[in-house]
């Protein structure tokens, strides 16, 4: 029995492929049809977690690691090859409907909205297709435009959006139906440092103040640690860390890579003499990789260390990459 | 049922308020649409302007036959638009969204994307269809006025089905069943002469395998006072919805089949 307040359940969830070649024509479908070749990939393999209402957690791994056949899992798309999983008391491949009722998604590289609609439209038909009374629609209509700021951006076709316009009010569509679950994929992808920051606003109002569970994937290490409490972190199908995001944090740091261009051609030998907490990684020809800990330095001290020694022609701060930290992960566990 | 009904509607009138913000090439293409398919009639005109009759059916019937062909398949396609986008919903994962909605699938899909441009066609369908009754003498009882509005009816479901079906074979190829419009288009090339002047091969496989004669060429038949030399007993004019229900059915369990395999390997 699941427990009253929890979200999500995952017991030994377990996902495999036959991944089959797609053939062409109606004949290579026909012998797909038949076929048995092709071969199995565990997609994702024992997956156990529970996540209760009201938490705001964020689930990342390297491309390929069973995010994203998890997340098809919990929304219903896929059916699991074993294993056990529960969204809000309910076996989402059994009840895809019934589930649909209770989550929301929004996808960052695609839209749910109407391309060449005004969003308005759009909310009119998911109001229809959620089933929401139209007093009820207009209601929540009103306070989701209060919300996300959207007055002025709903009588707009979408596709005349911009990018972080669009996405607001794609949080907005996710939201018409009172989800209890809401699952964010790459929700800030694109979007400039200003938009991000009132995308992490907005999603954290959701989350505090409506009590929705939100489950969010992705790449950028920066919205894991701006939004969420805790990390699941997956690898090769498994979990690989399942904790706090400050644990996480401690596992790998808070370690950005600023990268130099020299203006003057080869970097010399002794490059630099850096301040605490920076240290050169890699030099190739003119580029020089210095890894530094952002706790103890701030990119513009190490920039302008940097620029007092020598003449610079390009510079980028890199954030860690999610690769890194599991790679460090692993490391830390060894 | 009422509930699916108005979401695809919804649908509909979105797609069509969509395409109605590039206006001019809507027009366009539907007056080309029209133009492309008015051009189809033409042959059978030069094909009468040597003979008197085909295997004893006049002009004027012939017309009928294609008009009948022409109309139920344009409503067919209008009605299953959003399938052509099979391919793309497959490949781009557009679909998941479809599934995490809380209506059926087919009806999301159908919807999603009706081409305003098929209204040239339905328009140059239904334009063959009537404009051949006005020249023919029909004696409209009670009996073939069913079997016109069924036969037209059978007719639009079954070339439906052939788009959905067309649809589906994407969970199983990368392409969507091209060869499918084999049975549609071509369905509409073939029903448009009576069937009786076509090798029995070719006649087997349009009235019992892809029953697109069978549900325009029987009903029509008795309609314009025909005598049948295949020899079919006389209730076969009136079965045009049942082989049309069926084939439907067909269709749908193929298409169920390959949701599940959707579900099961999510491409």
């Amino acid at each position: 029995m699941s427990h009253p307040n929890c979200a999500i359940r995952c017991e030994g969830l377990s996902k495999s492929f036959r991944v089959m070649r797609h053939r062409s024509g109606i004949f290579g479908a026909l012998r797909a049809l038949f076929s048995t070749e092709g071969a199995d990939v565990e997609a994702v393999r024992g997956v156990s977690l529970s996540i209760d209402e009201g938490e705001f957690v964020g689930y990342l791994g390297p491309n390929g690691a069973g995010k994203s056949t998890t997340i098809k899992m919990l929304t219903g798309i896929l059916t699991p090859s074993s294993g056990l999983v529960e969204v809000c008391g309910i076996v989402p491949h059994e009840k895809r409907r019934e589930n649909a009722a209770n989550i929301g998604a929004v996808f960052g590289q695609r839209t749910q909205l109407w391309w060449d609609l005004p969003p308005i439209e759009s909310y009119r038909l998911l109001g229809k297709i959620y089933r929401v009374a139209r007093s009820e629609l207009e209601a929540r209509l009103a306070e989701l435009i209060d919300l996300f700021e959207l007055s002025s951006l709903i009588e707009t076709p979408v596709r005349k959006l911009s990018l972080g316009e669009k996405m607001r009010c794609e949080l907005a569509a996710a939201l018409l139906h009172r989800p209890r679950v809401l699952f964010l994929d790459e929700p800030t992808i694109g979007l400039d440092a200003v938009g991000k920051e009132q995308v992490r606003t907005h999603l954290r109002a959701i989350n505090q103040e409506r009590g929705t569970t939100v489950v969010l994937t992705s790449h950028d290490l920066d919205d894991i640690e701006a939004l969420c409490r805790r990390a699941i972190v997956i690898d090769e199908g498994q979990i690989i860390h399942d904790g706090t995001v400050d644990s996480l944090r401690r596992t790998f740091g808070h370690h950005r890579t600023l990268v130099v261009d020299l203006a003057g051609g080869a970097a010399p030998d002794g490059f630099a003499t850096l301040p605490n907490g920076a240290t050169v990684t890699q030099i190739e020809g003119a580029r020089v990789w210095i890894e530094f800990d952002a706790d103890q330095l701030s990119a513009p001290q190490l920039i302008q260390a940097v620029l007092t020694q020598h003449d610079v022609h390009d510079l980028t701060v890199r954030e860690i990459a999610i690769e890194e930290v599991v790679r460090r992960i692993y490391s830390n566990k060894s | 049922m009422v509930q699916a009904l108005r979401i695809y509607c919804a649908l509909v009138g979105a797609s069509f308020r969509s395409q109605m913000s590039y206006r001019r090439s809507f027009v366009l293409e539907a007056f080309s649409k029209l133009l492309i398919t008015g051009l189809e009639v033409v042959p059978i005109f030069i094909v009468f302007s040597h003979i008197e009759t085909l295997a004893g059916w006049t002009q004027w019937e012939v017309i009928y036959l294609y008009g009948l062909a022409s109309f139920g398949m344009a409503i067919g396609e209008t009605i299953t638009s959003g399938m052509k986008d099979m391919p793309a919903l497959v490949r781009d994962g557009e679909l998941d969204r479809v599934l995490i909605r809380p209506v059926n699938s087919l009806v999301q899909i159908l919807g999603r994307t009706t081409r305003l441009h098929h209204l040239g066609r339905l328009a140059q369908g239904a334009a063959a269809y009537f404009i051949a009754i006005s020249f023919l003498n029909v004696d409209w009882t009670a009996a073939h006025l069913f079997l016109a509005v069924s036969s037209l009816l059978a007719g639009a479901v079954l070339y439906a089905s052939l788009f959905i079906a067309s649809g589906a074979t994407c969970f199983w190829t990368t392409e969507s069943g091209e060869t499918f419009n084999a049975f549609t288009y071509g369905g509409v090339d073939m029903t448009q002469y009576p069937i009786t002047v076509y090798r029995p091969w070719l006649r087997f496989v349009f009235v019992f395998i892809v029953p697109v004669g069978f549900v325009s060429y029987f009903p029509s038949a008795v309609i314009l006072g025909k005598h049948d030399p295949l020899g079919f007993p006389v209730f076969s004019a009136y079965l045009a919805p049942v082989i049309a229900a069926l084939f439907l059915s067909g269709v749908l369990c193929v298409w169920k089949l390959g949701m599940r395999r959707y579900e099961s390997t999510g491409s």
